[in-house]
């Protein structure tokens, strides 16, 4: 069984475009609602997801594996995740899902770097690479997109990796805890549309900032 | 001003011993606090007390001393009040994350 976890925190204008995209490609859709404040978990409803409501916001990583969580108990085999703001696409699922079949792979991210399928603005090229040089300097793994929201897992990996951060740092956290455990991964070239509405939902500068930091207090402890 | 510091430390005595007697902290840290505020006491009293330590550890003068050792406490009570606010912050996920997976269960 496949199944895509979305993680949505007041995705209302967008949900319903990501269920309807990636329905076809997958057996089961979780929705993990962050406490959105919005229609989000009326509409996820609706859209015939499996939704799953945190009553207080608990940011990006809590999210995650709150979904991963459900996504085992519920006897998945392979294991999607993918953003609500619709910025990723639902016919990359496959591709995914396809090559760790072939290659006999427990993990593969998506990268929206790799032979740059799409027009990146340059900040959001410059913010990519930093967040990768530094991920590679904490944790001595190298990935061309450490923070691409579209990543698929075989559920052997999922029991192996312990997601300790709760926030947005969980995307490098995701590529160190492939390291720490050995687990065979790869990285494939994915979509990327980027609209208004999906850069607006990106990390600032403060933001990064706090990533940075809760990522290097994740390498201490 | 003396006489002001000296009762104002005085009440903060007092209303540590009185968080002590509520229960709200332990004899260790009342001893602590205690032991704090004491000392502060001691430099209003006599405030040569900070100039002589400082000489002892090399620093110019006693104020300095206070200001460099009340800054490490600050930090120091900084530090803790952040992993507190951590580890708090880590068991409000757990408890939401608990009835979020229960809820879906048990409408399942």
């Amino acid at each position: 069984m496949i199944v895509a976890v979305v993680p949505a925190f007041n995705e209302e204008q967008t949900i319903l475009g990501v269920l309807n995209d990636i329905g076809r490609y997958v057996d089961k859709i979780i929705v993990v609602d962050d406490g959105s404040t919005d229609e989000t978990k009326k509409i996820a409803l609706g859209g015939g997801a499996e939704v799953i409501s945190h009553q207080l916001n608990q940011d990006l990583g809590a999210t995650l594996k709150t979904g991963l969580m459900a996504a085992l108990d519920l006897g998945a085999e392979w294991v999607i995740t993918i953003d609500a703001d619709g910025q990723l696409l639902g016919e990359d699922i496959p591709k995914l899902l396809n090559h760790a079949k072939e290659h006999d792979l427990q993990a593969v991210l998506g990268s929206r770097f790799i032979n740059d399928q799409s027009q990146i603005p340059v900040f959001r090229y410059v913010a990519n690479t930093m967040g990768n040089v530094y991920t590679w300097l904490l944790f001595g793994v190298w990935a061309s997109d450490t923070q691409c929201g579209l990543r698929c897992f075989h559920r052997s990996a999922l029991e192996k990796i312990n997601l300790l951060c709760k926030g947005m740092e969980v995307s490098s956290e995701f590529v160190a805890e492939i390291a720490r455990n050995k687990l065979r991964w790869d990285e494939i070239p994915v979509k990327v549309i980027y609209t208004p509405y999906s850069l607006s939902k990106g990390q600032g500068a403060r933001r990064g900032l706090k990533t940075a930091w809760k990522l290097f207090l994740r390498r201490l402890g | 001003m003396q006489i002001f510091l000296f009762l104002l430390i005085l009440i903060i005595c007092f209303k540590i011993w009185f968080e002590r007697k509520r229960n709200k902290i332990n004899r260790l840290e009342l001893m602590g606090w205690l032991l704090l505020w004491l000392g502060a006491l001691a430099l209003v009293v006599k405030p040569d007390i900070a100039s002589q330590l400082a000489s002892l550890v090399g620093i110019g003068r006693g104020a300095d001393l206070v200001v460099y050792l009340a800054l490490v406490l600050i930090f120091y009570l900084l530090f803790r009040l952040v992993v507190r606010i951590e580890t708090l912050e880590r068991h409000i996920t757990e408890i939401v994350r608990h009835s979020a997976l229960n809820e879906w269960k048990n409408r399942r």
